[in-house]
């Protein structure tokens, strides 16, 4: 579609749809009208407004229709790996394997937003005890006794140490409704000591020597489990092949991102462009077509870019964005205050830097494991942070908390202390629950004084 | 015999609240330990002048304890351990604003795997080494010994007085230990012997560490008929190490810790965490418990997510207090109040 780009609702995406015909002939098995999803209870994409290129409606029903593909895995036989907390390196394991497929319930996080606070699941976490003083993430635990928005996987492996406490103690729950883990060590990465062998991690951190012999012993665990599952013994080719195919979606991933905060206007919107990012983690449990969304959806960006045309002005604010948020309705508002995206921290970064080639396979995941933000000092997050900041011009920060979230309050203050120190930027720090409906207008109140901020700050320059 | 340097006019501690920090590793590296248990004073946002100063939405007792132990001019470092998300922050907060040494031990989640353990060992290794950086010298074979064996008498010592003291009391006796190693006298102490009647209603407690100020909660149950015949809460005996096997300590020292700390204590953020419900179960079982009290802190996921499946694995009601750093409210009081008529 070469119309200017817009964000649309989800009648005019339907509209525009079924009446158009432009899509006659390149449409995919998961392709058709976004409001389908409505009916199987997705209701808060009627309040989101979207990209309305083809390739945004290809990326949203790819998204949406990840269960299908789960089931029908399942129908073909072929062996679920559920991988918790990891955030992008198990599934690289996982499918590895033949006929193995990969998904992070952790995703449940995202069902009361898109099932507009679902009752169901929240009020069986609830009865669970496990009640709004933890992160949404908790869905996932009415999930697993639901049984009804993924199948219940066939093996599930779950990192632990350093990751969040919320987490940790649901995926615990989960185990103790009857669902075995395996759960692996993920250590605290520490800065190596002065007279320590150390190694780069992707992405600019560092790591001693010993905590990736470490995981990569964690690691070995997982692939003899997953090994004994499937049936087949993994080899390092296999595992390398793995990860090529890995940093092609990473790299498609990386231009796409750099393309977007550089361009003079925003050639795709917020939204799209976080859907996308989180897309890296585990494929939307297909491999091989989520490099044939993500290269569609490149391609029309770079084509707004060369045709020079965005969503708003050269005059909207360039906005980093730190964490992800719960409520999908939030990164509309940022385009609706006057702010476009340029630089992105949702907690993956380890998902989206390419794992070294020039390493033993085993090695290359066990630095990418170690290089999770979240495995570090909140110190190391606000470094990258920072650097990013330089390197995509942002001139404002935005750290969306989640809800009972146990380390975004702390982790929040040492990003935002940093990021003031060392870059002369405004940072707000906003809630995202869930459900942001209640309090849209203080929100977008504070949205707007940020990018009115900024603009004064312009004229000063 | 070695001797544990305690004494008031060394101004210089290394501080901790972990139980997971074996204070016989670095009184062997010359230095002196103080396992800390938080006043429970200097919390939140209300303590305008405290260093590491952090608004709303954290764990009180992380709080309390890095800004206690940062503003006293006795701390010479200060050690958090990696068991929750608060104290882990808490160590880049303490490094972002203030100048007290801290190291930050990892202590692993999963357990019962050799990896496990010798991520322990080297952690232990590495604390050698801060301690050294510290102006500490080389843990010695002949002191270390020495240095255990005196803390395994004195917690043997401890441990015996249960039955003498009362529970608050009791947890007094524990702090002290913690703090300096040793075990008071009965005069030095004054410690009151006064133990509940017969008719005492036997409480066991669980739960995540208690401030200073919060054992004041043992003296309420107590007033209301109850007896607090174990307490598992992280500033109580579960969270003791085992006794060391010394006939392997020379040749191996840091294994022997592991043993009986990393492999011994049994705690809710373990993975699995099977082995303390093991022993809540047995304490329970064995000591003929009527009531259990579930303790634990405002933002404390870990042992939050847990009350559930503790109710549920116990056959004796369970009363859950959530602490929130401030002092006993009355509601709390007529709680327990309700609580224990319910059990009598």
């Amino acid at each position: 579609m070469i119309e200017a780009p817009l964000q649309i609702s989800l009648e005019a995406w339907d509209e525009a749809y079924e009446s158009s015909g432009a899509f006659i002939g390149r449409e995919t098995c998961y392709g058709g009208s976004l409001g389908r999803h409505v009916k199987d209870g997705n209701t808060r994409l009627k309040h989101l407004l979207f990209d309305n290129s083809f390739a945004a409606l290809n990326l949203w029903n790819f998204l949406l229709t990840e269960e299908d593909r789960l089931y029908r895995a399942r129908y073909e036989g072929k062996i679920l790996v559920g991988t918790m907390k990891d955030l992008g390196t198990v599934p690289v394991i996982a499918y590895a394997f033949p006929d193995v497929v990969a998904f992070y319930p952790d995703g449940a996080w995202w069902i009361p937003c898109l099932m507009e606070a679902d009752e169901e699941l929240l009020s069986i976490a609830d009865n669970l005890g496990v009640n709004d003083s933890f992160c949404p993430v908790r869905a996932m635990l009415g999930a697993f006794v639901s049984g009804e928005h993924f199948p219940v996987p066939d093996i599930l492996v779950c990192s632990v140490g350093a990751t969040c406490d919320d987490f940790s103690a649901i995926a615990q729950r989960v185990e103790g409704l009857g669902h075995p883990l395996l759960w692996w060590e993920i250590p605290h990465r520490r800065e190596p000591g002065a007279r320590e062998a150390a190694v780069a991690l992707p992405g600019g951190t560092k790591a001693c020597v010993d905590q990736v012999e470490a995981v990569m012993v964690e690691l070995d665990r997982v692939i003899c489990a997953l090994s004994d599952k499937a049936g087949v013994k993994l080899t390092d080719s296999m595992l390398s092949e793995s990860i090529v195919h890995a940093n092609k979606v990473r790299a498609c991933l990386m231009e796409l991102r750099h393309v977007v905060f550089t361009a003079k206007t925003a050639p795709l919107p917020s939204l799209e462009l976080l859907v996308a990012e989180m897309m890296g983690l585990h494929y939307c449990s297909d491999r091989r077509e989520v490099l044939s969304v993500l290269s569609g959806l490149l391609e029309t960006v770079k084509r707004r870019v060369d045709a020079g045309v965005g969503f708003q002005g050269p005059e909207a604010v360039k906005v980093f964005w730190v964490n992800p948020v719960a409520d999908l309705r939030v990164m509309n508002m940022l385009e609706e205050s006057g702010g476009r995206i340029c630089g992105t921290e949702y907690l993956f970064t380890h998902a989206l830097d390419l794992i070294p080639t020039d390493l033993p396979a085993r090695e290359a995941l066990a630095r990418v494991a170690l290089a999770d933000p979240m495995a570090g000092s909140a110190l190391d997050r606000a470094a990258r942070i920072c650097n990013d900041i330089e390197k995509f011009k942002a001139e404002a920060v935005i750290i969306s908390r989640i809800p009972g979230a146990s380390h975004c309050a702390l982790e929040g203050e040492v990003i935002r202390e940093v990021v003031a120190a060392c870059k002369n930027v405004p940072v707000l720090e906003i809630d995202v629950p869930s459900m942001c409906d209640t309090f849209q207008e203080t929100l977008q109140t504070r949205l707007g004084a940020l990018v009115e901020t900024v603009r004064e700050q312009r004229k000063g320059r | 015999m070695f001797s544990v340097n305690t004494r008031l006019d060394t101004p210089k501690r290394v501080v901790f609240t972990s139980p997971f920090v074996p204070p016989e590793w670095i009184a062997a590296h010359g230095l002196v330990p103080w396992r800390k248990t938080s006043d429970g004073c200097h919390n939140g946002s209300g303590s305008s002048g405290a260093p590491v100063n952090v608004e709303a939405g954290v764990c009180s007792y992380m709080s309390s304890f890095i800004n206690e132990v940062t503003s006293d001019p006795r701390t010479l470092a200060v050690i958090l351990t990696t068991t929750c998300d608060q104290m882990r922050r808490g160590a880049d907060l303490i490094r972002l604003r203030s100048r007290v040494p801290c190291f930050l031990m990892n202590i692993p989640s999963t357990c019962g795997t050799p990896q496990a353990d010798a991520l322990y060992q080297q952690e232990l290794e590495r604390l050698g080494k801060f301690c050294l950086s510290l102006g500490g010298k080389r843990a010695e074979p002949e002191r270390l010994v020495s240095i255990l064996l005196e803390y395994d008498i004195n917690r043997r010592m401890v441990l015996s007085r249960q039955k003498e003291l009362s529970a608050g009391d009791f947890a007094r006796e524990l702090q002290f230990f913690g703090e300096s190693g040793k075990v008071r006298n009965e005069h030095d102490a004054g410690l009151s012997c006064a133990r509940p009647s017969t008719e005492a209603v036997p409480v066991g407690f669980i739960g995540g560490p208690m401030t200073a100020r919060q054992f004041d909660l043992f003296d309420v149950f107590a007033d209301h008929g109850a007896e607090i015949v174990f307490n598992g809460t992280e500033s109580g005996e579960r969270a003791f190490p085992s006794r060391f096997d010394l006939r392997r300590i020379t040749a191996e020292p840091e294994r022997v810790l592991t043993e009986a700390y990393f492999s011994a204590i049994p705690d809710v953020f373990q993975r699995p965490n099977d082995r303390i419900f093991s022993w809540m179960e047995k304490e329970v079982a064995e000591r003929r418990v009527r009531g259990v009290v579930f303790i634990r802190h405002v933002w404390c996921d870990k042992w939050h997510a847990e009350l559930f499946r503790f109710r549920d694995a116990l056959k004796v009601p369970l009363l859950d207090i959530e602490l929130d750093g401030g002092r006993m409210n009355e509601r709390t009081r007529n709680r327990i109040g309700a609580f224990m008529e319910g059990l009598r």
